[in-house]
């Protein structure tokens, strides 16, 4: 599903921030991302969620080879991942549930197909009645079930959380984290970078560990 | 297994699943409940008044520009007509010559033409009044040879050989002369033409200007919204649906100051229109400043192409701006 093979990347002319990263997620997958601040968790998911190329390696995504996709196949495999940024980016002029219903309304459904699927995933977060608040009005736990809604509405291939319980008291987290195992049980491959050690190991999920940007599994 | 649940369930299957495994709390079918989804991915507000100003602006300057070439176009065209139909003979009046006598050939010449709908010989007293303003009273050019003037106006759309008349009124009348007012008639013309390529350069100035503001506008718009075209390209929407979300928002900001632009061009026509009418007849060398109904829907067009001009320019600056991102 996803192989990163001597993945290598750099900002600029900057130093390697990630060294030598080779692993494969297969279908189906349930993973945790660790490993303290600054080792790199947030460079390796921009560049499975493609929002970088390597600075050298392999990565293959669904079977595209990404050093020879073109842009205009792009869009195409973003929709089959969905992602709960770090900073949530919600877009703050639309209220949770326009919000939510971006991937769906981005992928050409119409309102009638989704309304009622959004709307009980917003309950299902403890949304439901927050459905008509714009994010400025959110508390941060909101904002973060929100973005969680918002990345697994169109029920992606793939699953890509960056620190998805920060905000949440921990009976939410667990919630949550049944949330990304029930995606995961109708086939998602779901990878989750967290410091939530607790987390982690309730889930017993196999874990990849990040550090000075290098991967120790 | 997994995959014939995910095909069973297709775009619902999330909350279906959900359902299932644990259940929901609150109504199954929660309806819209007022819910009314955004009709903008883009958010509003951000200098979208400024540019609808300059929009406006430009369409009202353009209008005026389109409609005083129009109007000139008009002027142009009457005066044309005018000067092609008329013909004035003069018998200059010398020693010796019965300019009466000279000026009843001319007249019954003419008469007989069948091309000339009328003749008219203007009184002494007439082409006294007409030197007048150079000479002075009336009284001191009593006593001076003045040239007896015929009008003669052409039936409409009737070619004529100007040169077969000459030669038959030098030969009826020798002291006549023809003047076709070609002279006068080709400066007119040339003076409007110059007036509507200034008007039509003002037009494309007005238009280049325009969408140089609206690029700017845009890049603006993009630079203030650049996390929301972020999230909507990270999350898997295609340029072209990016450029279509901004360009939806400058063609609403277009069209609404367009028309404006245009409302308040046709107001200030009918205002020149009606204050122009009051002195109708005096001023009769200059464009007539009512405008005719047909010229204000050909006005319209100004705000439709600005539009257009404000949509594409969008259009084109997101997808430049959006190529070279991953």
């Amino acid at each position: 599903m996803i192989r990163f093979e001597n993945v290598g990347l750099r900002y600029g002319l900057g130093p390697e921030v990630l060294r030598d990263i080779s692993f494969h997620l297969e279908p189906g997958g349930f993973h945790f991302l660790t490993g303290p601040s600054g080792a790199g968790k947030t460079s390796l998911l921009k560049l499975m969620f493609l929002a970088l190329r390597p600075s050298r390696g392999l990565i293959t995504m669904f079977g595209n080879d990404l050093a020879t996709t073109s842009r205009q196949q792009l869009p195409a495999l973003r929709r089959r991942i969905g992602v709960v940024f770090q900073e949530f980016r919600l877009l703050d002029h639309l209220t949770t549930f326009d919000n939510v219903a971006l991937p769906l309304r981005i992928a050409g459904h119409d309102l009638e197909d989704y309304r009622d699927d959004v709307i009980e995933l917003l309950q299902w977060v403890g949304l439901g009645e927050r459905m008509h608040a714009t994010p400025a009005t959110l508390s941060g736990g909101e904002k973060q079930r929100a973005a969680i809604a918002r990345a697994v509405v169109a029920r992606p291939d793939v699953l890509l959380a960056d620190e998805p319980t920060g905000n949440v008291d921990p009976d939410m987290g667990m919630r949550l984290l049944r949330l990304f195992e029930e995606l995961n049980r109708f086939g998602t491959t779901v990878l989750i970078a967290t410091h939530d050690l607790t987390m982690v190991e309730r889930s017993g999920a196999p874990v990849l560990h990040l550090a000075k940007g290098e991967m120790t599994q | 297994m997994i995959r014939t649940l995910r095909n069973t369930t297709g775009t619902k299957g999330m909350a279906f699943a959900l359902r299932q495994r644990f259940g929901l709390t609150g109504p199954d079918s929660p309806g819209m409940d007022g819910l009314e989804p955004a009709s903008d991915l883009m958010p509003s507000g951000r200098g979208g008044a400024a540019l609808g100003v300059v929009i406006a602006g430009m369409c009202y300057l353009a209008c005026l520009a389109l409609g005083g070439a129009l109007l000139t176009s008009d002027a142009s065209r009457a005066w044309t007509e005018d000067l092609d139909r008329a013909l004035t003979i003069q018998v200059v009046p010398r020693a010796g010559v019965d300019v009466d006598a000279e000026a009843q050939a001319v007249i019954s010449l003419l008469e007989a033409e069948p091309d000339i709908a009328s003749v008219d010989a203007l009184p002494q007293s007439t082409s006294a009044a007409l030197i007048e303003p150079w000479l002075g009273d009336s009284d001191a050019l009593a006593g001076l040879p003045i040239p007896m003037l015929i009008h003669a106006d052409m039936t409409p759309g009737a070619v004529i050989d100007l040169d077969t008349l000459r030669a038959r009124l030098k030969a009826a009348a020798p002291n006549a002369t023809l003047d076709t007012h070609a002279r006068w008639r080709d400066e007119l013309a040339g003076a409007a033409t110059v007036i509507e390529f200034v008007g039509m350069g003002i037009l494309a100035l007005v238009a280049i200007t325009t969408a140089a503001i609206v690029v700017f506008a845009t890049r603006s718009a993009l630079a203030a919204n650049r996390d929301t075209v972020e999230v909507l390209h990270l999350i898997g929407a295609r340029d072209t649906f990016i450029a279509g979300e901004v360009q939806k928002r400058f063609l609403a900001t277009g069209l609404r100051a367009g028309f404006a632009g245009w409302a308040a061009a046709a107001l200030t026509f009918l205002l020149f229109g009606l204050s122009a009418s009051d002195e109708a007849g005096i001023v009769s060398l200059l464009p007539q400043l009512q405008m005719p109904w047909t010229h204000y829907l050909v006005l319209l067009a100004v705000p439709l192409v600005a539009t257009g001009l404000t949509a594409i320019a969008a259009r084109m600056t997101v997808m430049r701006a959006l190529a070279p991102t991953l």
